[in-house]
């Protein structure tokens, strides 16, 4: 395996979808090749990144004013 | 109150809570928005990154829902349709809003030699168990963020930031799962490399 084809595989190899072959000969090559392990760790850092960009919640101030646009949408058309 | 993130994307709904709101059932429209409300806000929110716009997006939605429930074929799919019209809501906001044009993707070939092996040398990065530094990294991935094409922008929103499965986007963005992964992958790559541009400038 290349480092080119490593880069297309980390993707199915991190969501555990590669087969084992292929599996066994990335592992390898990222074993003999610190460009590729760099690659391996910085690919998950921009993962749980990205994660970390995510609102946890709906913040309370949406909630409210959510609250508020059903009732006005329930109200009785005038 | 927030669901658990495990229980806000669940699609399927009891058949009923369909067939009272094609009954204009207004009662059954309040059940919908609170049920569907933090999951749709999540898609709005990831999309554009903007609180008001993502509540905006979020009335609209349930707004046309209301409207056009005749239109939903199958009562099963009521999350990836809700989930449908959120995202056209979002589109069209995020392009009314004024954004600096997208950069071209690179050609990852151009990132190896003829042989396959990468031309750079890996930098290392700035440990990211420091809480700090994290934070700082995570801000600038917002911003590299921006200079994706819509595309490429929306599914890595759905999929990295609302943690939403390969299914349920392929249903929501209308492509083919494969698609999906491949299309996630090469955004993922593009955003790793210019994150480590950016790491190594900062240097
Ligand atoms: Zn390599």
């Amino acid at each position: 395996m290349t480092c080119r084809e490593l880069a297309d595989r980390v993707g199915v190899y991190r969501a555990g979808e590669l087969p084992v072959a292929a599996r066994a000969s990335l592992l390898f090559h990222a074993w003999m090749c610190p460009c590729c392990r760099a690659l391996l760790s910085t690919y998950d850092v921009t993962l749980a990144l990205s994660v970390e960009l995510a609102e946890q919640q709906v913040p309370e101030e949406v909630a409210r004013e959510f609250d508020r646009m059903i009732e006005r949408a329930m109200a009785p058309a005038s | 109150m927030a669901l658990p993130r495990s229980e806000r994307y669940a699609t399927g709904v009891s058949l009923p809570l369909v067939q009272r709101l094609r009954s204009r059932d207004r009662a059954a429209f309040t059940e919908l928005c609170h049920a569907h409300r933090d999951r749709l806000y999540g898609i709005a929110w990831s999309v554009t990154r903007e609180r008001q716009e993502a509540l905006d997006i979020l009335q609209d939605t349930l707004t046309s829902a209301w409207r056009s429930i005749e239109q939903l074929q199958d009562d099963t799919a009521l999350g990836a349709w809700l989930g449908q019209i959120a995202l056209n809501h979002a589109r069209m906001r995020l392009r009314s809003r004024r954004r600096k044009p997208a950069e071209a993707m690179d050609d990852i070939d151009a990132w190896y030699d003829d042989g396959g092996h990468r031309l750079e040398r890996h930098t290392r990065w700035p440990r990211a168990d420091d809480a700090l530094e994290r934070a700082r990294m995570a801000q600038r991935l917002a911003t590299l963020v921006e200079r994706l094409p819509e595309d490429a922008r929306e599914l890595w929103a759905l999929a990295d930031v609302e943690q939403l499965s390969m299914q349920e986007i392929s249903a929501i963005a209308g492509l083919h799962v494969a698609n999906v992964k491949t299309r996630l992958h090469r955004t993922r790559l593009q955003l790793r490399e210019w994150l480590a541009i950016e790491l190594k400038g900062a240097r």
